[in-house]
């Protein structure tokens, strides 16, 4: 260990092998944590779905002074199974997007009580007022019911996917995502070949590998549990700016979620760590003690 | 002299942990200073629509978003009519290799505006057109850029009455109150201008780009 020709390359392949221990962590968490499936369980469970509701019931209360239609000719006709179904898709649609590399187009689920309940509206306020149902009534009427798929698809994407895909931000994070499989492999392989040649380096003394591959797993370990557990414990997510409650719902609980997955195998890696310095401790006083009773 | 020999050894398995640990993080800050930029762009890109509570324009502004005809396969001509937009109305879209993401142009400049792409100046000609094309962007979301471009790089920019490229010929610098670059011109060019980026706090000083025109392709009537 005192020899600098290999306490030099030995330190460099522990510094590669921190990294590269972090990033396969992460890569099998992304690839484990974020999918569709669990993307959707995570908005079910946090009950997106209903704060969209009570979110679309506030403003189509306050747009009634703009607008005259009133919130009822549309919360009368959608309902929290609704919101729920596009919510999903537009989550669906994004994994379909990230796997692909494509941008794939969203179009919300047809609500035929929604279409009849504003009709109704317009028809009862035409005959009403005496008013004519010509082209622009019709023209009207398109519109608003136009206006109201485009309300409802904005408040449903709680993962800001339109956001995202309109600036080409998705195509950038679907070049990984999409090979995130090879790329997790591709990381154990090469933090396996480091050890082998961690091992050659030092195989005058092998038990000196059980060291500095502790070393790399400790000091991995404590990089990924401490940062994260300042995040958990500061509630760090909530300080961020997302007036939209159920962008910051789904935002936040997803980040926590990722947070917990990283630290948690993290405190394993560092636990993993301390074994096997512990491993060479005790191995390396046996052979001490071995060589002492020798002579 | 095995006492110093074991205290020595004992000192390297002690100190090594603590020069691992200090090189990882040194590589990492390194490492991360460009992608900690991108991230925070990419953040305030997915989430800055949510600083509206309504999905249109506040203060009654009404903003548009056309769809920009992005793969026009049909046939094109060098001269063609000209579509002007109204204020805000989203119009245009920049492309270029040097920018990693597809830049939205609004006509007209307004706050809100800002925050949903770049703005043209409505007192300057439409791309294409002869003239001073003036637009600009806030430089933390998507001109985050525009200080990568170098002299000869490609601008392309997609509008639904056509395809204009142009090519980078002067990189400029100016302060905010100097309008010599913005007023409108006798000579075709794309003026492109952002804030500098000043770590302490917003800036006076002005970085941007004079494009010259290359190609013209005004859409034809047809296939889209």
């Amino acid at each position: 260990m005192k020899k600098f020709s290999t306490y030099l390359p030995s330190l460099i392949i522990s510094v590669m092998l921190v990294f590269l221990i972090i990033i396969s962590v992460l890569m099998v968490i992304i690839d484990i944590n974020v999918t569709a499936k669990k993307s959707i369980a995570l908005t079910e469970k946090n009950n997106i779905s209903s704060i969209v509701y009570s979110e679309l019931e506030n403003y189509f209360n306050d747009q009634y002074n703009t607008t005259g239609v009133p919130a009822d000719a549309y919360m009368d006709a959608i309902d929290e199974n609704y919101i729920n179904s596009v919510v999903n898709l537009y989550t669906e649609t994004m994994f379909s997007s990230l796997k692909s590399g494509e941008a794939t187009v969203f179009k919300i689920p047809e609500n035929q009580n929604l279409e009849n309940s504003i009709e109704n509206f317009f028809s009862t306020y035409a005959d009403e007022s005496g008013y004519e149902k010509d082209e622009t009534y019709e023209k009207k009427l398109d519109e608003t019911i136009d206006s109201a798929y485009r309300i409802i698809e904005n408040y449903c994407d709680v993962y800001k996917y339109s956001s995202l895909q309109k600036h080409g931000v998705l195509t950038k994070v679907s070049k990984i995502y999409s090979h995130i499989n090879i790329l997790t492999v591709a990381c154990i392989a090469v933090s396996a070949v480091l050890i082998l040649i961690l091992l050659m380096i030092n195989r005058k003394n092998i038990s000196v590998c059980l060291y500095w591959v502790g070393i790399s797993s400790l000091i991995a370990g404590f990089f990924g549990t401490f940062p994260s557990a300042f995040l958990l414990l500061s509630r760090y997510f909530d300080a961020f700016v997302i007036k939209q409650p159920q962008v910051f719902k789904a935002f936040t609980s997803a980040m926590y979620g990722l947070t917990k997955a990283f630290m948690s195998v993290h405190i394993a890696v560092l636990s993993i760590g301390i074994c096997f310095i512990i491993l060479y401790v005790t191995l390396n006083k046996m052979l001490k003690n071995k060589k002492s009773t020798d002579c | 002299m095995k006492d110093n020999s074991n205290k020595g050894s004992l000192a390297i398995h002690i100190i090594t942990p603590f020069i691992v640990c200090f090189l990882c993080v040194g590589i990492f800050l390194v490492v991360m200073i460009k992608p900690s930029d991108k991230i925070k762009v990419y953040m305030n890109l997915a989430f800055m629509d949510d600083l509206k509570i309504t999905p249109d324009g506040t203060r009654g502004l009404v903003i548009k978003e056309n769809e920009i005809v992005n793969n026009y396969s049909g046939e094109t001509n060098d001269t063609g009519e000209f579509i002007r937009p109204k204020f805000a109305e989203l119009y245009a879209v920049i492309k270029s290799d040097a920018f990693e993401l597809d830049v939205p142009v609004y006509w007209g400049s307004d706050r809100e505006l800002f925050e949903r792409g770049a703005c043209q100046s409505s007192g300057s000609v439409l791309v294409g057109e002869e003239g001073n094309t003036v637009i600009s962007a806030h430089e933390d979301t998507f001109f985050s850029e525009l200080s990568t471009l170098k002299i000869g790089d490609i601008i392309t920019i997609n509008t639904n009455y056509g395809q204009f490229t142009y090519k980078v010929k002067e990189l400029i610098e100016f302060k905010k109150d100097d309008n010599k670059y913005v007023v409108p011109s006798e000579e075709t060019k794309l003026t492109l201008y952002t804030c500098k980026k000043n770590v302490l706090g917003s800036s006076d000083d002005r970085i941007g780009v004079i494009c010259e025109l290359t190609e013209k392709k005004f859409y034809t009537e047809g296939e889209t």
